[in-house]
Formats: structure tokens, sequence, C-alpha cells
């Protein structure tokens, strides 16, 4: 298992190093942020010592060799828009983001688990309908559309809820609701297929002729079909940590998104590098986290590791 | 088909039936909307405060927070609403006759932030700051690049309240171009880098947290030298709300104050709606269009003033200026806004003439000319700078002029004028801030000293170093009309509109008096609470 641990965590870095390699060399494709930098007056020899000063000047392979090395040593470098490092601004902007990502996974857990479990319990019937249809219509709504509604009924109409910071348990909730809409959809389909599927296994039939009590049968079922759905959620909370730059823009919410969406227009190559950084990073751990319940929730899944000396 | 019979299975379909419907319920009525500012502090929606200076020296050099200036700082001069230029922290001056040195007369019994006595002192230690920094770190000190840097010679603390600053040629803008005067023992005291995260000068407001890429606060000032200018509130945040429809929704909804970046169709929405107020900077800006090809030795027909002159007289501005910024513009004869130093309200703008535009291309053999259009594709300066490239496209198009567009982002878009990596023609925009004076032509005008000049007509060149040099105000000002008319007779670039900047204010506002031509909402001297 640590064998299997640490292979995963190597993969992890090196695919975050390749990542922002390539980030690195597309950014400077269309030049240096040094004209968004100057003023409009500055003389063209004040413009030339200013890139000369940020390092603009030298060749992008020594550019690189001299980022890998500040890397090595744990320097993301300073960001050129904000003026301060940039760990100082995307460690924080990533708990504001990891804050909203979990409460909206949590939130799409238990909402998609639980109707895709009605779903799946009663299928054919009209709860099952009324959940296949809720789930269509959650994953082809737009996040940023739908967080705009949201704002307008529950901020602008009735206000309740604020419309958009994250100050405060109630600020979190709009941007949660838009954030969960999409991954709520997907795991309440994928459980109600798994539900379904294993409700119809011999074993099941077997423990329902026998009498077993069904808060037994379900814990069953569900240890049965929570494979799949662990791995769509898994996936589903990864990708969320990347939605969320269209719904913190919407709602003013302080995460990296919002923060790799300024670092992207101002050219701030630094701050962006740093975010896709961390964000592969904490993609990584999330699959890695995953891929360590498998284990834990399918003792199959321990053996073949153990056998295959992972 | 699963559907179970049995008591005990309806027990655990209504507990699951119960926990579907609570895992569907988030909405709190019993929350607050939560973030509503407490009475006596007001919050500002805006799209960014991009470079977050928080330091009212270093706040030039970034349009989103050049508030701080204003806000925290106290100048020498100070800018009223109208545009007037008026005395601050220096009550006059005295130009010796070399024109190099100017002795300034500083106002007696002003406080800074931290308690100490404004002095000449202070005045000396900002503007050394300035000189030894932007030397060691150009990229913090970048608004200053612009000629103030290298023209200060030395100053002098003559008395307490006298100080003499000699430049190393005629700066006739000293007084307005110099920094505010900082707190020098609280300086020398924390050091360069403590003093810029928490700044101390002599400011309506003092600076109280920052929070990156998020909000800005300040807090009143009790002490400060001017109670006409003293805010009625205590606390002003500037809230980073980057998407317009919420920043209006904020408002709406009673979470912001006031916002800004308003778009014409979002204040044409609010207007009317209950304790909201529009209030719109005229003059704020200036969309032109550079024509690029003046500047090389290629053959173009854009090197024809009577081509370009057909070009400006295709579009149908005052039909732009209504239908696409609903009113909230005008059409301007050339770049100079209405506060510029030389504007002249009589000249009139070329007009609208598709007919007259189509022939003058026929008689010059630019019939079918191809135009290569580039623009970015957000400004803060031109609100859906999209459409503003597709209605010139449609105009041209009509006189039978082909349109190549070439719309990418900002950063890469400025690069490229600056690498002068384009032909054609291109969209630009011009802010109150920097044109107000005609000096702030130089970038787009000036063949020698200029970042994007579209041109190499030197004429520019010396009414523009006359401009810069002259000391006394009826020599500038003939200059600066002269150079009014060069633009106007030269069109090397088209000026197609001049635009509002637009403000919104809640019920919690009782008036907001803006500056003219200012781009952003400030200064807040003159915003009150009810």
């Amino acid at each position: 298992m640590l064998h299997f641990a640490l292979r995963r965590l190597l993969q992890g870095v090196i695919a975050a190093i390749v990542l922002v390699s390539v980030v690195f060399f597309l950014a400077r494709l269309n030049g240096d942020p040094t004209a968004l930098l100057a003023p409009p007056n500055a003389a063209p020899a004040e413009i030339d010592r200013l890139r000369a000063n940020l390092g603009y000047d030298r060749p992008i392979p020594v550019q690189y060799i001299a980022f890998l090395g500040d890397l090595v040593r744990g320097d993301l470098g300073s960001s050129t828009s904000f003026k301060t490092s940039v760990i100082d601004l995307v460690l924080p902007a990533m708990a504001q983001t990891a804050r909203l990502a979990l409460i909206a996974f949590l939130l799409a857990l238990v909402a998609g688990v639980v109707l895709g479990t009605l779903a799946g319990m009663r299928a054919q019937s009209r709860t099952d309908t009324t959940v296949r249809v809720a789930a269509v219509v959650g994953q082809s709504i737009p996040s940023f559309w739908l967080g705009m509604l949201l704002i307008l009924l529950f901020s602008v109409t009735l206000g309740w809820l604020p419309a958009f910071g994250a100050i405060g348990a109630a600020s979190v909730i709009l941007p949660a609701i838009a954030l969960a809409a999409l991954p709520t959809a997907a795991i309440a389909r994928m459980t109600r297929s798994t539900v379904i599927e294993i409700y119809g296994k011999d074993f099941t039939l077997f423990e329902r002729s026998k009498g077993v009590a069904p808060s037994v049968l379900l814990t069953h079922i569900m240890r049965n079909a929570s494979l799949p759905v662990v791995t769509l959620a898994g996936i589903q909370l990864g990708a969320m940590f990347s939605q969320t730059i269209v719904v913190e823009s919407l709602f003013a919410w302080p995460g990296v998104g919002q923060l790799a969406i300024s670092a992207i227009n101002t050219k701030d190559f630094a701050l962006v590098q740093g975010v896709v950084i961390v964000n592969t990073l904490v993609f990584v751990g999330l699959l890695f986290v995953v891929d360590m319940l498998y284990g834990v929730l399918d003792p199959r899944v321990r053996d073949h590791e153990a056998k295959v000396g992972a | 088909m699963f559907v179970s019979g049995g008591p005990l299975s309806e027990r655990a379909w209504r507990i699951l039936q119960i926990l579907a419907v609570l895992s569907l319920v988030v909405g709190v009525p019993a929350c607050s909307p939560g973030g509503n500012a407490p009475d006596d502090s007001l919050t500002v929606g805006v799209a960014t405060l991009e470079g977050q200076w928080i330091d009212p020296m270093q706040a030039r050099n970034s349009l989103p927070t050049a508030w701080i200036r204003n806000a925290v700082g106290e100048g020498l001069v100070r800018q009223e609403v109208d545009g007037s230029w008026v005395p601050a922290l220096a009550t006059g001056w005295k130009i010796s006759a070399d024109e190099l040195t100017w002795t300034f007369t500083l106002r007696e019994g002003v406080l800074m932030h931290d308690g100490s006595h404004f002095s000449a002192n202070d005045v000396k230690t900002s503007i050394d700051r300035v000189v030894r920094e932007s030397a060691a770190n150009p990229d913090n000190w970048t608004t200053y690049l612009g000629g103030y840097s290298t023209a200060i010679e030395k100053v002098v603390v003559i008395d307490d309240l006298t100080v003499a600053v000699t430049t190393n040629r005629p700066y006739p803008n000293l007084a307005k171009d110099s920094p505010v005067p900082i707190a020098t023992a609280y300086y020398e005291k924390v050091g360069e880098e403590a003093f810029a995260k928490s700044p101390v000068a002599a400011g309506a407001f003092k600076f109280l947290s920052a929070s990156a890429n998020n909000s800005i606060t300040v807090v009143r000032f009790d002490q400060f030298w001017d109670e006409k200018r003293r805010p009625n509130f205590k606390t002003l945040t500037m809230k980073v709300v980057p998407d317009e429809s919420t920043r209006v929704s904020g408002l709406l909804s009673g979470q912001l104050d006031v916002i800004q970046g308003l778009s014409p169709n979002s204040a044409a929405l609010l207007e009317g709606a209950d304790d909201v107020k529009i209030v719109p900077s005229e003059s704020a800006s200036v969309a032109y269009v550079q024509m690029l090809d003046n500047r090389t030795e290629a053959d173009s027909p854009l090197k024809n003033l009577r081509v370009r002159q057909a070009l400006l007289m295709a579009i149908d501005r005052e039909a732009m200026a209504k239908s696409l910024y609903q009113g909230r513009a005008s059409v301007p004869a050339t770049p100079f806004l209405t506060t510029t130093l030389g504007y002249d309200p009589n000249l009139e703008p070329y007009p609208f003439d598709p007919d007259q535009a189509q022939r003058i291309l026929e008689e010059e053999g630019a019939a079918g000319l191809t135009v290569e259009l580039h623009s970015y594709n957000a400004t803060s300066g031109i609100p859906d700078v999209g459409k503003f490239v597709e209605a010139i496209t449609g105009y041209w198009e009509n006189i039978g002029v082909n349109v190549k567009v070439d719309l990418v982002d900002t950063a890469t878009y400025i690069s490229n004028l600056y690498d002068a990596n384009y032909t054609g023609a291109a969209v630009l925009t011009s802010q109150g801030n920097y044109v107000s004076e005609p000096s702030g032509f130089i970038p787009t005008f000036h063949t020698r000293d200029g970042i994007m000049t579209p041109h190499s007509d030197t004429r520019y060149d010396v009414l523009l170093d006359n401009i810069s040099s002259a000391m006394n105000d009826s020599d500038r000002e003939r200059y600066a009309s002269e150079l009014n008319e060069l633009m106007y007779d030269t069109l090397y670039v088209l000026p197609i509109l001049r635009l509002q900047s637009t403000v919104a204010t809640g019920p919690r506002v009782a008036q907001f008096r803006r500056q003219i031509a200012s781009p952003i909402a400030e200064p807040f001297w003159y915003l009150e609470a009810k």
C-alpha cells in the first residue's frame, strides 16, 4: 500500500511539472506583460528598463531554467499584478475554493445519492421519472445561468441570501447550489443505474427471500453500489475545482478561479503558473484519495494491489 | 418494478423521501442576506482592484486603485469635480526666473494620519522616495516612468512650511504630478516595505485593511484638515464583484451602495428603479481608430488623407451614440475630451455622409479597399467593444470596404501595438485621467517618445514638446489648440465617440458628486451617506 501511495504521489508531482511547463511556454507565445504594466506615457527606453528589471528580456529557455530552479526551492515567484508572493495569494484563495467546492460536493453527494437511491428502488414509478427529468435538467442548465436565477430570486426578490461574497455562513449557499447542480444530476443518475443493477442480483433476491431487515439490505446494496458512485464523485470533485472559475466570477467568491481570470487578463505569468501547479496537485491528491477509498470499500481491490506488489 | 409493499419498507421509503426533501431545501429564510454593511459604512462594487495598490503614492500605477491617491492621500493641489485645479496641501508657489525651481508655501495646521504635523519634510520625503525607488524598483513605480522621476534635480526644505523643488527642465505640471506627501517619521520608522502595506498620509480616509483580489477598506480620518470634504460616514469598502449583473443585483438587494463599471444597457435598466440614481461623468473616455500605416514606408491607401476622411464619414456616429450607448456618448471632432486644455467646442465633427465617402474612395482609386481592423475584446474605456467593432465594420462594408476583423485579448493586443505588429487600423481608447492634459497624447502622437504613434509627422513632436515645457498657461493653451486642429486636419486617428462613465447609487447614498472626465467612481469626498 505504501508503495502504491508513493507511486501515485510521484506521478502527481510529475504531472504538475509537465503541465506547468506547458503553461509556461504557451503563456509566453504572445509576449510579456511589460506593456500592460507601464503607463501609457512611458518612454520606450523606460519600458525596456522595466522589461529587464522583470527578467522578461532574457531568452525564454533561460527564463524556464530560472523558473525550475525557483520551483525546486518551493518559490513560485512574485505576482506582477498584485506585487506579493504567489504562494501568499494562491493558498488563501485555494482555501476559499476548497471551502466552496467541498460544500457543493457534499450537497451534490447527499442529494445525488438519496435521489438516485429513491429512483433506483422505485424504478419506473413517478418518483423515478421525476428524478430522471430533474437530472436531465440539472445537467443541461449552465451553472452561470442557474446562478443568475438564484441571485435574482433569493437575493433581489426575496432578500433572503447575499448575492455575492464569502462572508458569513449564508454566503456559500447560492454558489454551492449553482456549482452542485451538475454533479448532483450525474451522481443521481449513476446511483440510480447502479442500485437497479445491484437490486436485481441474486444475493439481493436471496436476502429479501430470507427476510433480511430493510436497513441491512439497504446497507448491502449501497455498499456495492458505492464503488462506481465513489469513482464518479471523486472525478466530479476534481472537476468542481476547475468549474468554480465560472461560479466564483459570478458570486465574487475570492477563490483561485477569480484569481486565475485576473492573472490571465493581466498576463501575470507567475500567478498563472502558481494557480496551475496548485490546482493540479489538488486534483491529483483528490484522485489519490479516491483510489485509497476504493481500496477501503472493496477488499478485492486491496487484495489485487497486494498481489501485484503495488 | 421494485416497489415494496410491506409496512417496514414504507417507513424506509418515507425516511428516504424526507432526506431527499431536506437535501433539496437549502433556502434559509431565517438568515439575513448577510454582508449588508452597518449604517455608517458604504460599499462600492467594482469589477477589479487589479494592482491592489494601497499606498497613495503608488496607487496611480493602476486605474482600478487610482482612487486611493485622493482617498488616503492629499496632494499639493487637487482637482475639483468641475475639473479645475485648486490648492490643497500647498497654498501657493513661486517659480524662479529660469523656470526650474518651484518654491511651495505649505498649508499650516494639517495633521497626518499618525497625528504628526504635516511639514515641508514630508514633501521632501515623498519626492525623494519616488526618485530613489523609481530607479531601484521601476516595476513598483511605473506611474512615474512618464518623466517625473527623471525630471527632479533636488528638493530643499527651507522651513517647516516652505519647500523648494528644482527640476532639470521646465515642468509645467510639477504641482499636479508630484506625489502626495507622506508621514516622514512613520515612514522612517517602519521602512519602505511596511509602509507600502500600511501607508500613512494626510487624506480624508485612513487605510484600514486589504484582501488581495477581494476588497480594500478605508476609514474616515476625523482630523482631516478640510471640514467641507470630511465624509459623513465612517467606513468605505471597495469590493471586487467581477460580474456586472451581480453588481447590479448587489445594488438592488442592498449589499452594495455604489456600483462602478455600468454599461449603458445596465444603466438603462436601472433608470427609474426605486431608490437608485444614475450618476454619469461626461467625457470620461474617447474611443477612436488609429490608422497605422502612416508610420511605415509601405504603400497603403490609408496614407491618403481623403481616404481616411471617407472612412470617418462612412460611420454614423450619432446613431452609434444613441443606439449602442443609449445616448451616453457624443460625437467628437478630435480625440480631445471636453476637459482637455485646447478643446474647441466650435470645431464641427466630420459629417456622416456614406455617399460622399463612397465617391471619395472611387476618386482616389480606393474603391473596394481591404482594411485590417484590430481590437481588444474587452476594455473599460469602451463598453461592449465587440459591438463597437461590429458597427464600424458594418458601416465600412456599406461603402464597399472589405474589413478583416482581428479581436484578441487585451494583454496580447497592447503588446502587439507596442511592438508595432499591426497594419491597417486599430481600435483604442484614451481615458479622462490620462488625456485631460494634452501632454497625455504623447504616447499616441509623438513620433520620438510615443509608444503607439501611428504616423511619422514631426509637427506633432514640436507641439507636444512645447506643451510639455511651456510654463505660461496661455502659451500652453495656444499650443494645445494647434494640436487639436492638427489632429482634425490630419486624421491619423479617426475619433469615433466620446463616452460617459456611469455609476449607480443605492438607497443609503444621499448624493455622489463625481468628477468630470473621470472613468472611475472617485473622488469620494463628495459621496454622502443618508
